[in-house]
């Protein structure tokens, strides 16, 4: 290869990204401040981008080249995580920063940026990454003026990153992928769900795939039911008005947590290559049984927070938090029954729930296998004790790692036991720092790995998924509140488990 | 912590057992034991106990081991002895301890003979071995030969030694015949070699290092000389096309080391001053990159992350020996 850079070290340097230019609509918005320009600081801190590289802003407000430098200075420097800030390199780095003022809607703010890109292709070769941190609303409109201007072909790669929601169902859902695929090409198209970028969901595949130990019981023979968790503390803060006609099932589950279902339950893919790994992914979600509209109602549990004290302070409920209306149906809590319709683990039930303002934020996985076909200590331990254990947890967020629950015998005369927990944290195994999701998923969009990234049929297999508990939901008056803030959801989604005679861990 | 009668690896396993069953009695929720690797630190001489055990700590968060300290002090008659001890620490808004063992062993030179079965009883089972010689003068003892062989990759550090050509020379013929041998001089220029092959990925410069027909290192006050030939060698080997470098010294230079890669089209000086970034000036264009100063703890951190061999390491050394040997 007459190209090829000799001076290369896999062994030792970071995977290398090619010169390009990185456009960032919504330049001037809350996820561009606080995780794309510090993840961008951060790669040029660990020499990770490309000599030459360009990130080009947008946004409506008119700004000029140093004025946007020293505002996103300012979001660095105020938002950058376990890295120090260093004035001489911003100020390299500051000269990579470019911004171009406009309307999303106005044909010439995409000529001027043609103009201003083009001038930089020396530097860039002419590939440019083009991310959409805008209104879902706006993702088509761009992606179409991207097309017109001229801007999706060129010399070099051109791709596109957009942030869920991808649609609002599936039907939307359908129509954004059909004008996305219109101007760029599905592997250009980079659907970014973040959950997948973080470093404990990549694990999953190594846990499950580079160590041969609990395959052999992963599956329906071994496994009794899987509990998956995603709690936030927090209410809905400042986003009351997106929230209220998003909800739990839309905003969570059908996006971040049947991913990381399809990560816990899919196959080994063949190669560790992007459209294998996806392809087992994909498949997988395939193989979720779609609800009927009766299953629906039996397999599925909303719920949206009231008022409650924590501690000693009153936190409102949904319905008085602000931008929200005073009658609204959303749910902020969804905990589904999923089944998968195929021969690893038919029968097994996937239990889903996440929700804000509940007692804690945890996000895991717990696998539970069954208990042991006969007790033969149950003598001296009392009936039904015996049968929790056995149970394996990926802990997503805050304590990452992993964790065996098993039986143990207390030390003395007998044969009393007790549970005990045999732990994998990730942070004491690894000092290193853990890349935020986002670093990730930016080095990965750039080095053109879709690996993490969700595609067209993955979103709509999900959306056909969640779509007839939506349809159901929105056919009928929920009664809502129905759970106190600080709780672990309604009574309704207990019983929904103990009809399988489960019960909720408690995380 | 206590010194033992009987040195032995059953004596010494049974106290660090104690050591354990003492540490979970003192904590209510017990303690965390982590594991990786058995890390054998062969320490300098002069070498400050609370440095060793400092640094120590800071590398037990990445790479949590068994270590095992090794002094052997100068002219010293004393008996084999042995003594082990925790390092443990909460990580940040957590509730339990983790915990690795220590081992420190000290040994005599008459003794030094015992040192190897005792080590070899003491190793962490199914976990990789990893010796770091802190020591120039153990590594070049025969006498020490055999705590090299035990081990699945040996690090040293031709830094500190003066002339540094004895260890090169050294570690070249262990690396060609039995363990890898690794030098925290070459873990050094990572950063260097790293930004150097940055530039050969931009677009103008893709493909040109065949138009590079002149390489010259310049070292000024402070720049080590291992590192200047490790630099000089990877160049060399990368570039191919028969070159050979040119190292000078520049006692006067206000910069530590300065890099020069020129031939028709090409003009690229790649310069260390005092400051934390390493600059680059290509054709006239400036630039520059993060330039941490690290610790030689730092470089073992990245060194441990390897393991076994290093085929681009293995691959310079030998001609790394004949630029040190001018």
């Amino acid at each position: 290869m007459a190209d090829a850079n000799p001076f290369q070290d896999s062994l030792r340097f970071e995977r290398r990204l090619p010169p390009c230019a990185i456009v960032i609509f919504g330049a001037n918005g809350d996820l561009s401040k606080r995780k794309l320009l510090p993840a961008l600081y951060r790669l040029a801190f660990e020499r990770r981008m490309p000599p030459g590289f360009v990130i080009c802003g947008n946004s409506r407000t008119p700004m000029s080249d140093e004025q946007f430098r020293e505002k996103m200075k300012a979001s660095v420097k105020q938002f950058l995580e376990a890295s120090p800030f260093d004035e001489e390199l911003w100020a390299d780095f500051a000269g990579s920063l470019i911004y171009v003022a406009g309307d999303l809607e106005d044909p010439g703010l995409y000529r001027e940026m043609a103009a201003r890109l083009a001038a930089h292709e020396s530097q860039t070769a002419g590939n440019i990454l083009f991310y959409l941190s805008t209104q879902p609303g706006l993702y088509a409109p761009v992606a179409l003026h991207l097309g017109e201007a001229g801007l999706a072909r060129g010399p070099g790669w051109r791709r596109v990153v957009v942030e869920k929601p991808f649609g609002y169902d599936l039907d939307s859902a359908r129509q954004l992928n059909v004008a996305l695929q219109s101007v760029f090409p599905e592997p250009e198209i980079y659907r970014i769900d973040h959950y997948l970028g973080k470093e404990t969901v990549q694990n999953i595949l190594a846990f499950r795939f580079a160590n041969g130990i609990f395959e052999p019981l992963w599956n329906r023979r071994y496994v009794n039911h899987v509990q998956i968790t995603a709690a936030e503390s927090i209410g809905v803060e400042d986003r009351g008005a997106y929230y209220q006609v998003s909800g739990a099932l839309r905003d969570m589950i059908q996006n971040h947590l049947l991913q990381v279902l399809a990560t816990v339950a899919m196959e080994p893919s063949a190669a560790f290559e992007p459209n294998a790994v996806r392809d087992e992914r994909a498949k997988l979600l395939r193989s979720i049984r779609l609800l009927k509209e009766e299953e629906a109602a039996t397999h599925s549990v909303a719920g949206q927070y009231g008022p409650g004290r924590i501690g000693n302070t009153e936190h409102p409920g949904f319905r008085q938090e602000r931008g929200v209306h005073p009658e609204a149906q959303t749910d902020t809590y969804a905990a589904v029954t999923f089944f998968i319709d195929n021969w690893r683990w038919a029968g097994v039930p996937f239990y889903v729930r996440s929700g804000k303002r509940l007692a804690k934020r945890v996000t895991d996985i717990a696998i539970q296998f069954n208990s042991a076909p006969l007790s033969i200590f149950e003598r001296e331990n009392s009936p039904g004790r015996m049968a929790r254990p056995n149970l394996l947890i990926l802990r997503i967020q805050p304590e990452e790692g992993i964790s065996l629950r098993f039986f143990s015998k207390n030390p003395g005369a007998g044969m009393k036991l007790r549970p005990v927990s045999m732990d994998f944290n990730y942070g004491s195994s690894f000092g290193a720092r853990t890349p935020p999701a986002y670093e990730t998923l930016l080095v990965d969009a750039l080095a053109g790995d879709t690996t993490l990234y969700t595609r067209q049929d993955m979103v709509e297999a999900s959306w056909a998924v969640v779509e007839p508990i939506l349809n159901l939901w929105s056919s009928r008056k929920l009664d809502f509140p129905n759970y106190e803030a600080g709780s672990w959801g309604p009574k309704e989604a207990d019983d929904m488990l103990a009809r399988r005679g489960h019960h909720w861990r408690t995380p | 912590m206590s010194a033992a009668a009987a040195v032995t690896p059953e004596r010494i396993l049974k106290e660090l057992s104690e050591l354990w069953t003492s540490l979970g009695r003192q904590e209510s929720k017990g303690v965390l034991r982590a594991c990786a690797m058995t890390l054998i630190v062969a320490a300098r001489e002069d070498e400050d106990e609370g440095i060793i055990g400092e640094g120590l700590a800071g590398l037990m968060h990445d790479h949590p081991s068994r270590a095992i300290v090794l002094r052997v002090p100068r002219n010293d008659q004393e008996p084999l002895m042995a003594r082990v001890f925790a390092q443990c620490w909460m990580p940040f808004g957590r509730r339990q301890q983790i915990c690795c063992e220590q081992i420190e062993i000290t040994a005599s030179e008459p003794v030094l003979a015992d040192v190897p079965r005792l080590v070899l009883g003491l190793m962490a089972p199914d976990l990789p071995v990893v010796l770091v010689c802190r020591s120039p003068r153990l590594f070049l003892m025969p006498a020490f030969a055999p705590m090299l062989r035990m081990a699945g990759k040996v690090i040293v550090d031709s830094r500190d030694h003066e002339p540094a050509l004895q260890v090169l020379d050294h570690m070249a013929s262990w690396s060609a015949n039995e363990v890898p041998v690794n030098d925290l001089a070459w873990t050094a220029i990572t950063r260097w070699r790293e930004s150097i092959s940055h530039v050969f990925d931009s677009p103008r410069l893709r493909g040109k290092h065949n138009r590079i027909e002149k390489v010259s290192l310049s070292l000024g006050p402070g720049a080590n000389i291992s590192e200047a030939c490790y630099l000089a060698a990877w160049l060399e080997s990368s570039i191919g096309n028969g070159i050979q470098a040119q190292l000078t010294r520049n006692p006067t230079s206000e910069e530590t080391l300065t890099v020069m890669l020129s031939g028709e089209w090409i003009q690229l000086r790649f310069f260390k001053g005092e400051g934390s970034c390493l600059h680059l000036d290509c054709d006239g264009v400036a630039n520059s990159a993060a330039f941490p100063v690290l610790s030689d703890w730092d470089l073992l951190r990245e060194e441990l992350a390897i393991p076994g061999r290093d085929r681009i390491f293995d691959r310079v050394l030998p001609r790394a020996v004949a630029l040190a040997r001018g």
